[in-house]
C-alpha cells in the first residue's frame, strides 16, 4: 500500500536535515506506528505522504500512485488527521462533518457505517460549537471527519495527545474496527507505550532516519522505570496540609464544573490530580491558583484563602499551562530573568540559579537561544524549571508531559522528584497512567466530583485492578456527562 | 459544484459567528456616510471676527454692521488696539480681525482696513479674507461698468463636499473589507492548521480561492447598496450617469481589491502580518487616491505613482458616473486599468498559491 | 522592581520582532516626508478651457492674462459651449470660460458684458477656488483697462491683509504637528492593544495572571515602552520637518511634550480597553480602527471643525482628539503658551483619567 524508498527531505535550503534515506514498506490493511522523540521527523513523513510537502529525493508511493506526480489522485484515497487544531472551531459538530463530506465529494448518509460507533458518541452535542468540546470530542470529531469520505489509507499524526484515557481506548477500539471490517491501512504516531503496542508493525525513528522496524513487542526498547530515591512518609495531622480545600465549588450559570470538591495535600507531596476530559480538573486548578473565584466552598493554598488573598497565593506557587506559556521569541535566559524577576530574586541570585539549572538541565550550549526554536520536550523541561525557578512551596503542573515522547517523559519526572525531595509540593495533573502511578497519592474526579483518593497500590487494590488504567477505566465509566 | 457550494456556507458561517465584527463592517459605511454627509466639508460656515475699531465713525460702524450681518461672519470680540489681536488668534478665540483706522492714519499713509488672519488653516485663511474683501470692497466702491460674471457650478450647485466624498467612501470601504478581511480570513486557516487538510483533500485549489473571496464579495456589495441608497435618498448625492456602468465598474474594482487581499494572504503566514500588510496598502491608498486630496495638487512623483493604484481609478470614475453623469466611453481606461491590475493579480496569487505546504 | 523585568521583556520582544523596529524608524520618515506634500487640499494646476465668441484684443489679453496666473493654465481653445462640456466630461478641463459675443464693445460701452464661468464643482472645494481666482483676475484685468483709458478708476479703499503665523499659506506647516499626532495613535494606541490581545490568543498571559504581578505593573510594562517609542517617533518627526521642510515649533518644546505625554496616556488607555474587550486580533484592529476612524474625522485633523454644522461642532467637544489636534497646532504653528492651551490640557487630562480608569477596571486578573 506504501512503498517509500530513500527518501530524503531537507529544510532551510538544506541546512536542516529532516528525513535522510527512509525506506519502508506498508502492506495494506496494516496498522502502522512511527514512533520516535520530538524532531525525528514523523510529521515531515506524514506530509509527504499527505503530499503536503515535496521530497528532496527518493520516491514514495501511496496506494501505487506517485506522491510527485499523481497528488491528485492520492488525495482522494487518503484521510488525513495532522496532529492537534484540524477543526473549525465556530462551526457546529455536525456542520463540521457536513462540510468535510462535500469536500470530498460525499455525504453524512453514504459513509454513515464507517462513523457510525463515534457519531454516536457525538450526536447529543451535534449543534455545539467545535471550540466548546472537550479535548477528547474534539479528536473524535476529527477522526470522523478524517474518516468520511472512506479513505483507503489513514494518516493519524498524534491523534490522541491531551485526550484522557478512556476516549483514547475508544478511539483505538475504534480503529481496530476499522481496520478489521473495511481494510483500512493506517500509518499512526503516538507517544502512549500501550497504543505503540497495539500497532501490527512499528519503525523506530531518530533524526531523521530509520533505525528499526518490526512488530511493537520486539522492536520498542524496554521501558525504564524512574523511581522515588526518598520516600514520601505523610506528616502528622497537626501540621496544616500544603492545600487545603473543603466543599470548593464553581459554577458557571446552572452547569456545576466543580461540585464540592473536599481533599488535602501533604507539604512535599506529589499529589495526582486525573479525571477525564471535562471532568473539571482544570476548573479546580484554575481557583487553586487564584485565577478564578469560587462560588462556594473555600480553600487554603499555602495558607492563604485563594478567595481573598489571592495575590498572595500567587507568589507563593509554581504554574505551568497545559499550553506551552514561555516567551517563544526570548531567549532560555531572557525568560528565566524575566520570571525570576517577577518573583522579586534579585540579579546576583537570578544569575546562579539559571546557570545551576542549565548544568542540571544539561542546555548549557543552549542559554542564548530563542526558545522557539527548540523541540517541544526541551521547551516542557525549560517551562518546569522556570516554575520552580523562584523556588515556590507548591507547583501546579497541567498536563505538563502532552505529546511528549518517552524518554523525555522520565527526565520530567526526574525533574519533579529532585524537586519534591528538595520540599516542594507537586500538584500534578496528566492522562498518562504510567505517569499516575509515579505520584505519592492520587484523586480521580468524575463529572466535578473527586470519586477516588489514596496512594496508587490502595486504589489497584481498592479497584481490584493490575494498573492505574483499570482503576481510572472503573471509575470513568460512571461518568454521566461528557 | 456541491463541494463548492457548501464551502461557501461554511465561509458565511464563519462571517455571521462572529457577530463583533459583523456589526463593524455592516455600521461602518452607515456612519462614514453620516459624518462625510453631514459633518465633514471645506466650506466656510462660522468665522469669529475681532474687530478693532479705531476710527469709531458712522461708517466703520455700518461696516463693522455688515460684516456682523453676512452668513459666514460674526464679530464676537471688539478691541481697544491691534496690538491684542495676534494673542487672540493664537488663543484660537477668533479666526480673522479687522482693524479700522483713524482718518488721521490714513493720511500718514497707514492703510484704512486691515485684516488679520490666522493663517495656520490655509485655505480657510485664503476664503475668508477673500470672503471678507468682497464684501468690504463693495461698500467702498459703488460699482462702474464691471463685467457681470455669471459663475456655474457645474454637477453639483451647492458646493457640497458629501458629492466628492460619497465614491470616496465607497472606495476605501471596499478596500477595507475585500483586502483587508480577506486576507486575514485565508491567513487564520494557515494559522489554525485546517489550510492543512484542505490542502490534502481533493478540492481544487481555485474552488478554495473562488469560496473565501465570494462572501466578501457579497458583504461589500451589500454595503455599497447601502451606502448608494443612503446617499441618493438621505444626502440627495445624484445618480447622474447609468447605474448599470457604475455597478460594472463597482464590480471590477472589488474583484480588483480581492484579488489583492488574495494576492497579500499568498506571501505572509500570520493574521498579525496580514493585517500590517494590508494596512501598508490601505493608508497609501487613502492619501494617494484623491479620496481627500485631490491628485493634481500632488507633486509630480506622487501622482504618477497614484497612477498604479486602483482607487484612484475606482474613485474619479465613480464621480463621473454618478456625479457628472459622463459618457461611459470616456470611463474606457479606468475599465481598461482595473481590468488589467485585476487579471495581473489573480494570475500572480492563484500562482502563488500553493497545492502544498511551504 | 518586577516592573523593570517586564518592561526590559517587552523591549526586547520588540527588538526581535522583524518588522517593528524598521517601521518605528522609517514611518517618521515616510511620514513626515511624504504625506504632508501629498495631503494638500491647496488647489493648483487648475485647467481652464475657453470658448471665445468675441475674438477680440481684449479678449485675448483677458485670456493671456488668466493663464499668466500661478493657478490656472489653458488647457484647450473651444469653438463651441458644447465642446468645452465634452471635454469637462472627459476630465480634460477644470473650468469653463464663455465670452460672449461684442465683449469687447459692450465693455466700452455701457452695455454689461455676460462672462460666464462654469466650473466642475464634482469637488466643490476645487471649484469654489477656480470661481475665486477667476474672479479676481478678472476684477484686476477690467480695472487695469479703465485705468489704461484714462477712465477715471473708483478709489478703492486700498486695504491691507496680514496672514499671521503661516504667511505663505503652507498647507504642509498646518499638516505636520496634526501629524505627529497620527504616530502616537498607531504607536502608543495600536500596538499595545495588538500586544496584549496577541498574548491571549497564544496563552501567554494565563502565565502571567497566575504571577503576583499586580495590574499595574503588567499595564505600566504594556504601555510604558509603546510610550517611550512614540516620544522618539515625535522627536525624529520634528527633526526630519526641519530638516525637509525648515518647519521647527514656535512655542516651547517642553508644552508640546507634555501634551504629548498626556495623548499618550490616553490614547494608550483607549487601547488597553479595546484589548480586554476582545478575544482576537482582527477583532481588535477593525474595532480599533473603527473608533479611532470616527475620532480622526471628527478632530479637525483633515476638515476644519469650523466647516462642520452646529451640531457637529458640538459633538467635536467629546472627542479628546479634537483638544490634542487644537493644541498642537496652536503650540506649533503659533507659538501658544501653556497658559493659551490650558483648556486643551484640562480636558485632554479628565478624558485621560476617564479612560484610564475604565481601563484599569475592565482588565481581570481574577474571574
Amino acid at each position: 500500500m506504501i512503498q517509500i524508498s530513500h527518501l530524503r527531505k531537507t529544510y532551510n535550503k538544506g541546512r536542516t536535515v529532516a528525513l535522510e534515506d527512509v525506506t519502508l514498506h506498508i502492506p495494506a490493511g496494516e496498522i502502522f506506528g512511527l514512533i520516535g522523540p520530538d524532531g525525528a521527523g514523523k510529521t515531515t513523513l506524514f506530509r509527504l505522504l499527505a503530499t503536503l510537502l515535496l521530497p528532496d529525493s527518493g520516491k514514495a508511493q501511496v496506494n501505487g500512485l506517485d506522491v510527485v506526480r499523481d497528488y491528485r489522485q492520492i488525495r482522494r484515497c487518503i484521510g488525513y488527521m495532522p496532529g492537534r487544531f484540524s477543526l473549525y472551531q465556530d462551526l457546529t459538530v455536525e456542520e463540521n462533518l457536513q462540510f468535510f463530506a462535500s469536500v470530498f465529494g460525499t455525504t453524512l448518509a453514504e459513509n454513515y457505517h464507517l462513523i457510525a460507533d463515534v457519531y454516536r458518541m457525538l450526536e447529543p452535542f451535534k449543534h455545539r460549537l467545535a471550540g466548546k468540546l472537550s479535548g477528547g470530542m474534539k479528536q473524535k470529531l476529527a477522526l470522523s471527519c478524517a474518516l468520511i469520505h472512506a479513505p483507503k489509507v489513514l494518516f493519524l499524526d498524534e491523534p490522541t495527545t491531551g485526550v484522557d484515557p478512556v476516549s483514547r481506548k475508544e478511539l483505538w477500539e475504534l480503529l481496530h474496527h476499522l481496520n478489521r471490517t473495511y481494510g483500512i491501512t493506517m500509518v499512526v504516531s503516538t507517544p502512549y507505550r500501550d497504543e505503540v503496542l497495539q500497532c501490527h508493525r512499528i519503525a523506530l525513528m531518530e533524526a531523521g532516519r530509520i533505525v528499526a522496524v518490526g512488530p511493537a513487542a520486539d522492536v520498542l526498547p524496554e521501558e525504564e522505570r524512574v523511581q522515588r530515591t526518598v520516600p514520601f512518609v505523610p506528616p502528622g495531622e497537626e501540621v496544616e496540609g500544603a492545600i487545603v480545600a473543603e466543599g470548593l465549588t464553581k459554577q458557571f450559570g446552572t452547569f456545576v464544573a466543580c461540585d464540592h470538591i473536599t481533599f488535602r495535600v501533604h507539604r512535599g507531596e506529589i499529589f495526582g490530580f486525573l479525571g477525564a476530559n471535562g471532568a473539571g480538573k482544570t476548573t479546580a486548578m484554575k481557583m487553586l491558583c487564584g485565577l478564578s473565584q469560587p462560588s462556594n466552598g473555600w480553600a487554603r493554598v499555602a495558607g492563604y484563602d485563594v478567595a481573598k488573598e489571592y495575590e498572595q497565593v500567587k507568589q507563593h506557587i509554581g504554574y505551568m499551562s497545559q499550553q506551552f506559556a514561555l516567551y517563544d521569541d526570548l531567549t532560555v535566559a531572557e525568560n528565566f530573568r524575566l520570571f525570576g524577576g517577577i518573583y522579586g530574586m534579585n540579579r546576583r541570585q537570578i544569575k546562579e540559579q539559571f546557570q545551576r539549572w542549565m548544568q542540571r538541565l544539561g542546555m548549557e550550549h543552549e542559554a542564548h537561544k530563542q526558545v522557539g526554536a527548540l523541540p517541544l520536550g526541551w521547551k516542557q523541561k525549560l517551562a518546569f524549571a522556570v516554575s520552580i525557578f523562584h523556588r515556590p512551596s507548591i507547583v501546579f503542573l497541567d498536563e505538563p508531559t502532552g505529546g511528549v515522547d518517552a524518554q523525555t517523559r522520565r527526565q520530567f519526572w526526574q525533574l519533579i522528584y529532585e524537586a519534591a525531595e528538595e520540599g516542594i509540593t507537586i500538584f500534578v495533573t496528566t492522562h498518562y497512567m504510567d505517569e499516575a502511578a509515579y505520584c505519592d497519592r492520587v484523586s480521580i474526579m468524575v463529572d466535578g466530583q473527586i470519586r477516588a483518593l489514596d496512594t496508587p497500590p490502595r486504589l489497584m487494590e481498592q479497584f481490584g485492578a493490575a494498573d492505574m488504567y483499570g482503576v481510572f477505566f472503573a471509575l470513568a465509566r460512571t461518568a454521566q456527562r461528557s | 459544484m456541491k463541494q463548492f457550494y457548501s464551502f461557501v456556507r461554511k465561509e458565511f458561517k464563519h462571517i455571521f459567528r462572529d457577530k463583533q465584527t459583523m456589526l463593524i463592517l455592516l455600521v461602518m459605511p452607515l456612519v462614514l456616510i453620516g459624518l462625510f454627509g453631514y459633518a465633514l466639508s471645506m466650506e466656510v460656515r462660522s468665522t469669529r471676527v475681532a474687530v478693532v475699531d479705531m476710527q469709531q465713525s458712522q461708517e466703520s460702524r455700518r461696516l463693522v454692521q455688515r460684516v456682523d450681518a453676512n452668513a459666514y461672519f460674526s464679530v464676537t470680540e471688539y478691541l481697544q488696539s491691534p496690538a491684542a489681536v495676534e494673542s487672540l488668534l493664537r488663543k484660537g478665540r477668533a479666526d480673522l480681525a479687522l482693524v479700522i483706522r483713524t482718518r488721521n492714519d490714513v493720511r500718514q499713509g497707514k492703510a484704512e482696513l486691515q485684516i488679520l488672519t490666522d493663517g495656520s488653516e490655509p485655505n480657510l485663511a485664503q476664503t475668508r479674507v477673500q470672503y471678507l474683501q468682497q464684501i468690504v470692497g463693495l461698500t467702498a466702491s459703488p460699482t462702474a461698468a464691471q463685467p457681470a460674471v455669471i459663475v456655474k457650478m457645474l454637477f453639483n450647485p451647492q458646493s457640497r463636499s458629501a458629492y466628492n466624498f460619497v465614491p470616496g467612501v465607497i472606495g476605501l470601504i471596499l478596500l477595507l473589507i475585500c483586502a483587508m478581511m480577506t486576507s486575514i480570513s485565508i491567513v487564520r486557516e494557515k494559522e489554525r492548521g485546517t489550510m492543512e487538510i484542505l490542502l490534502a483533500s481533493p478540492l481544487p485549489p481555485l474552488y478554495v480561492i473562488v469560496a473565501k473571496l465570494l462572501p466578501y464579495l457579497v458583504v461589500s456589495s451589500v454595503n455599497v447598496g447601502t451606502i448608494l441608497l443612503l446617499s441618493y435618498y438621505v444626502l440627495d448625492v445624484p445618480i447622474a450617469g447609468s447605474i448599470w456602468v457604475f455597478c460594472a465598474l463597482t464590480l471590477l474594482y472589488i474583484i480588483v481589491a480581492l484579488a489583492l487581499g488574495l494576492f497579500i494572504s499568498t506571501v505572509v503566514r500570520s493574521q498579525l502580518a496580514a493585517m500590517l500588510l494590508s494596512l501598508l496598502m490601505i493608508v497609501p491608498a487613502i492619501y494617494l487616491s484623491g479620496m481627500v486630496f485631490p491628485v493634481e495638487s500632488m507633486p509630480e512623483a506622487a501622482a504618477r505613482v497614484s497612477y498604479i493604484i486602483p482607487t484612484r481609478w475606482y474613485i474619479d470614475g465613480a464621480r463621473k458616473l454618478l456625479i457628472q453623469g459622463v459618457d461611459p466611453t470616456h470611463l474606457s481606461i479606468h475599465f481598461l486599468v482595473l481590468a488589467v491590475e485585476a487579471v495581473v493579480l489573480l494570475a500572480v496569487s492563484v500562482k502563488l498559491f500553493k497545492t502544498r505546504l511551504q | 522592581m518586577t516592573v523593570l523585568y517586564l518592561i526590559q521583556k517587552e523591549f526586547l520582544q520588540i527588538a526581535r520582532n522583524l518588522l517593528l523596529p524598521i517601521v518605528f524608524v522609517v514611518l517618521p520618515l515616510a511620514v513626515i516626508n511624504g504625506v504632508p506634500r501629498i495631503a494638500t487640499q491647496e488647489v493648483k494646476g487648475l485647467r481652464f478651457c475657453v470658448v471665445d465668441h468675441d475674438l477680440s484684443t481684449t479678449s485675448a489679453r483677458l485670456i493671456q492674462q488668466i493663464d499668466a496666473s500661478a493657478h490656472l493654465s489653458l488647457s484647450a481653445v473651444c469653438h463651441h459651449y458644447a465642446e468645452a462640456m465634452e471635454a469637462v466630461d472627459a476630465g480634460q478641463t477644470d473650468v469653463v470660460v464663455e465670452i460672449p459675443p461684442h465683449f469687447e464693445k459692450n465693455l466700452r460701452g455701457k452695455g454689461a458684458p455676460n462672462l460666464l464661468i462654469a466650473a466642475n464643482a464634482t469637488n466643490g472645494t476645487k471649484a469654489g477656488m477656480a470661481q475665486a481666482y477667476l474672479l479676481q483676475i478678472i476684477g484686476d484685468a477690467q480695472r487695469a483697462l479703465a485705468q489704461e483709458r484714462g477712465q477715471q478708476s473708483v478709489a478703492v479703499s486700498p486695504i491691507a491683509v496680514n496672514i499671521c503665523f503661516n504667511p505663505q499659506l503652507d498647507y504642509k506647516l498646518y499638516m505636520v504637528p496634526a501629524l505627529l499626532g497620527l504616530f502616537l495613535i498607531l504607536i502608543v494606541g495600536f500596538l499595545p492593544a495588538l500586544n496584549i490581545v496577541g498574548e491571549k490568543e497564544k496563552g501567554t498571559i494565563e502565565q502571567m495572571n497566575v504571577t503576583p504581578i499586580r495590574k499595574w505593573e503588567f499595564i505600566v510594562s504594556k504601555v510604558v515602552p509603546y510610550a517611550l517609542v512614540g516620544l522618539l517617533m515625535i522627536t525624529e518627526g520634528l527633526l526630519v520637518a526641519r530638516g525637509v521642510f525648515g518647519f521647527w515649533p514656535e512655542g516651547s518644546i517642553a508644552v508640546l511634550f507634555l501634551f504629548v505625554l498626556v495623548f499618550c496616556m490616553l490614547v494608550s488607555s483607549f487601547g488597553l480597553i479595546v484589548s480586554n474587550y476582545c478575544q482576537t486580533l482582527s477583532q481588535a484592529a477593525l474595532t480599533m480602527f473603527f473608533f479611532l476612524v470616527i475620532f480622526l474625522l471628527m478632530s479637525g485633523l483633515l476638515t476644519p471643525i469650523s466647516s462642520m454644522p452646529e451640531w457637529a461642532q458640538r459633538l467635536t467637544l467629546v472627542n479628546p482628539l479634537r483638544y490634542f489636534v487644537e493644541a498642537m497646532r496652536a503650540i506649533y504653528i503659533k507659538g501658544a503658551t501653556l497658559a493659551d492651551v490650558g483648556s486643551q490640557l484640562l480636558a485632554l487630562s479628565v478624558y485621560a483619567s476617564i479612560t484610564w480608569a475604565w481601563a484599569i477596571g475592565s482588565y481581570r486578573k481574577n474571574g
